[in-house]
């Protein structure tokens, strides 16, 4: 089995490895969907992480480097168990137009809100987790684990323009998800007046 | 500049919201979503689902106590000893590599380089602290001993004492050998019986030799005893006291040499 002859004990690993563990739990948690498998996918990635951090040259690279450990560590397990992913080819990562959806109604009643801000969440966590994994990771690593950009195409090895695509296209899975759902609960009836703008979230 | 049409801003109004594009592009998509009613409305959409996102973080768990100190533990053992909960025979070897050569060096500072108790405290400390640390849970010892006997190389027989009740068992590796874990509450505190087809004698680390020739020692703050009885070899890691698991140990050491050679 080689182990690199240059291997130093993990200098830096205990102080720095703590302030990612929140992001990094998060993460792992939605990925897996439960806390058991969650801590294990992130020790996982912490011992992988430990034993080549002499090998993390620029530390302001950290988070990107550990959410690429993250997604090897997830996607040897997902091989393991059986459960293929969905990968998506490259040559299908390229901007194009989603469909359209309906006009988004305010809904100003408290109560209302409240309930149907539940049945969103709801909806939007079940068409996260029925993306094609590299979109879902793409997506899971911007969300909860707080990445850039550019840090998610460190993560998943792709070009940022990639990342563009995936993300654009997760984002327009939730929406559609979201537009679906506001349809069949007969919440999307009346074309309303946009003309104060869209809410730059 | 030139305006962007609908199809060439849409693709761009996720980066556009999560302040992702370069200043040009920016300003361009800016200036399209404000004359483009579809684009507002998409991004009222996204917006809608960004807030949900949101809330889902607020819902999704932190790393917990547990897992923060075994996280950090990793760095700070790397040097002396095996993360034991490795899943893959590559890494548990690997680990088990630079695992023993350093034990060596922080245990006996000589050149020696020997199996060591370490990697079963250490099991032992990892182990507890998952949410359910057996994979099979049961109180009867011939329940335990069959499911053992059809997931090993090797049938081992276990230990019933008096003081003692059996959780549960589970499979794991030491050494990149299989093992059997044993999970008991021994005098009220979690006593960990590791049984493997190797002898105990190879390992190092033990400073007394006791009754019915159970070896004893302390690492890491728990004692360990271990013996060899049945083609097997027995190790113990407790929470309890030195005579505390002394006492199991040299009862089921004798129960397992008699009930097998009788
Ligand atoms: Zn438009």
């Amino acid at each position: 089995m080689p182990w690199p002859s240059h291997h130093q004990p993990a200098g830096g690993y205990s102080e720095r490895i703590e302030r990612y563990l929140d992001p990094l739990h998060r993460t792992a948690f939605r990925l897996t969907g439960n806390r058991a498998d969650a801590e294990d996918l992130v020790q996982e990635t912490c011992v992988r992480a430990c034993r080549s951090w002499t090998q993390l040259r620029d530390p302001a690279g950290a988070r990107g480097w550990l959410f690429q450990i993250l997604r090897s560590a997830w996607l040897d397990q997902l091989r393991k168990t059986a459960r293929r992913p969905h990968l998506v080819p490259m040559e299908q990562d390229t901007l194009h137009p989603s469909a359209e959806c309906p006009p988004l109604p305010n809904v100003t009643v408290a109560s209302e809100r409240r309930k149907l801000e539940q049945a969103f969440d709801e909806e939007v966590l079940a068409a996260m987790n029925d993306l094609p994994e590299e979109e879902r990771l793409a997506l899971m690593f911007q969300v909860f684990g707080d990445l850039s950009y550019r840090e998610i195409s460190e993560a998943l090895g792709c070009p940022l323009g990639t990342v563009m695509s995936r993300l654009h296209r997760a984002k327009a899975a939730l929406r559609s998800s979201l537009s679906d759902y506001a349809t069949r609960q007969g919440i999307v009836r009346r074309i309303e007046n946009t003309e104060e703008g869209g809410s730059y979230a | 500049m030139r305006k962007l049409t609908c199809a060439e801003a849409e693709p761009l109004l996720e980066a556009f919201q999560a302040n992702e594009l370069d200043g040009v592009t920016s300003l361009a998509v800016q200036e399209h979503v404000e004359e483009c009613r579809l684009c507002q409305n998409l991004m009222r959409w996204n917006a809608e689902a960004d807030a949900s996102l949101r809330r889902l973080i607020a819902a999704t768990p932190a790393a917990s106590s547990t897992l923060r100190e075994r996280v950090v533990a990793i760095g700070r053992n790397e040097r002396h000893f095996i993360p034991a909960t490795f899943r893959h025979r590559a890494l548990a070897l690997a680990a088990a590599i630079i695992g023993l050569l350093a034990v060596a060096t922080i245990w006996h500072s000589r050149t020696s380089r020997a199996p060591d108790a370490m990697a079963f405290v250490q099991n032992h400390i990892q182990t507890l602290a998952k949410a359910e640390p057996v994979e099979f849970r049961t109180s009867d010892p011939a329940e335990a001993e069959e499911w053992l006997r059809t997931r090993l190389p090797f049938a081992p027989a276990v230990p019933r004492t008096d003081g003692s009740r059996l959780v549960g068992a589970r499979l794991c590796q030491i050494d990149n050998r299989p093992v059997a874990f044993l999970l008991y509450e021994h005098d009220g505190k979690p006593l960990s019986c590791f049984v493997s087809a190797d002898s105990q004698r190879r390992l190092r680390g033990f400073d007394a030799t006791a009754a019915n020739r159970v070896r004893l020692g302390t690492c890491e703050g728990k004692n360990v005893a271990a013996w060899d009885a049945d083609h097997s070899g027995y190790v113990v890691v407790g929470d309890g006291s030195r005579a505390s698991l002394l006492a199991f140990a040299s009862q089921s050491a004798a129960q397992i040499r008699d009930g097998r050679e009788n």
